[in-house]
């Protein structure tokens, strides 16, 4: 169970860390992606721009690492499922846009019931993860 | 017991978004296109961007029968010659200027339909964005499956440079 929960972790950090690293390059381009699902302000869309990579990479480079694991859990699993809504919402408004998941890289990122689905196994990784023992912190309480 | 742990994970979950978003703003202060250095000028860009809308081809067979609706062809000059939607107008992905000049007249005030082949959605989702800003389109959208769903709906085609 121990090993299962350790590739669990490098897998859905990996996957942050991976699609942070393609977002920061080129974070206005990222921005006018979340901009054109139409669903937040056009202001929140900029501030989501130029944070979100920084949150994908801590939660990334911690499930990596092993550390603050069941935290970084739930931050991947809350945002896996506000990725998955935001996608099936713009699927359902037949709008034509690119999900941004992985920056520039354009093949990957073609919004559709693809991405909702790996959306929906990041949340179950993190969910899994999740329900593991307390990290470091929460053993010293 | 439950309580301690449950307060564990939102400590933690506290400690990697702080560590996020400074790690954030540092990636964005190191990287030439950053956001927050020119965030004014992105968000003129985001405020004028509109709703591009994915259409079936069977949903465009009910629309050209009952609507009118303009459609415009991105693919280069030799695809557009073979064979194109009936009526198209080109407008090059490669080079829309002239084109978005040429038949801004033709294209004000209507629905309009770009047409791309599947490698080129992003393209086509660009040009759909600059018909509405740029030439006063009423709204635009593009097709599922782009020229290859066309042909496969049996819509109508025509060869030659009609629209060009």
């Amino acid at each position: 169970m121990k090993a299962i929960r350790c590739v669990a972790g490098l897998l859905l950090g990996g996957i942050f860390l991976a699609a942070a690293a393609a977002k920061a390059v080129d974070p206005r381009e990222f921005a006018l992606g979340i901009a054109s699902y139409h669903l937040v302000p056009s202001w929140a869309a900029v501030w989501i721009g130029a944070f979100l990579p920084g949150v994908e990479a801590a939660l990334g480079a911690a499930l990596l690492c092993g550390v603050f694991v069941r935290g970084a859990a739930l931050a991947a699993s809350l945002l896996a499922a506000l990725f998955a809504a935001a996608v099936t919402w713009g699927e359902n408004q037949g709008l034509d846009f690119a999900c941004g998941c992985f920056g520039p890289l354009s093949l990957l990122t073609q919004a559709g019931w693809a991405t909702i689905l790996l959306d929906l196994v990041l949340l179950g990784l993190g969910v899994f993860l999740l329900g593991g023992a307390p990290g470091p912190s929460a053993q010293a309480e | 017991m439950a309580r301690n742990s449950l307060k564990g994970v939102f400590r933690e979950l506290f400690f990697v978004v702080l560590t996020g978003l400074a790690l954030g703003a540092a990636a964005d202060a190191a990287v030439p296109g950053g956001v927050l250095r020119d965030w004014k000028t992105l968000l003129r860009d985001v405020d004028v961007l509109v709703p591009v809308q994915r259409l079936s081809a069977r949903r465009v067979k009910d629309l050209l029968a009952h609507e009118e609706i303009v459609v415009v062809d991105g693919r280069s000059v030799m695809a557009y010659r073979s064979r194109h939607p009936q009526g198209a107008l080109q407008i090059l992905f490669a080079d829309p200027d002239p084109g978005l000049m040429r038949h801004a007249s033709r294209v004000a005030g209507k629905a309009v339909l770009v047409i791309a082949e599947t490698h080129q959605a992003v393209q086509a989702r660009d040009l759909a964005q600059r018909l509405v800003r740029e030439a006063g389109a009423r709204e635009a959208a593009t097709l599922i499956g782009g020229w290859e769903g066309w042909c496969e709906e049996g819509l109508p085609v025509s060869e030659g440079q009609e629209g060009l």
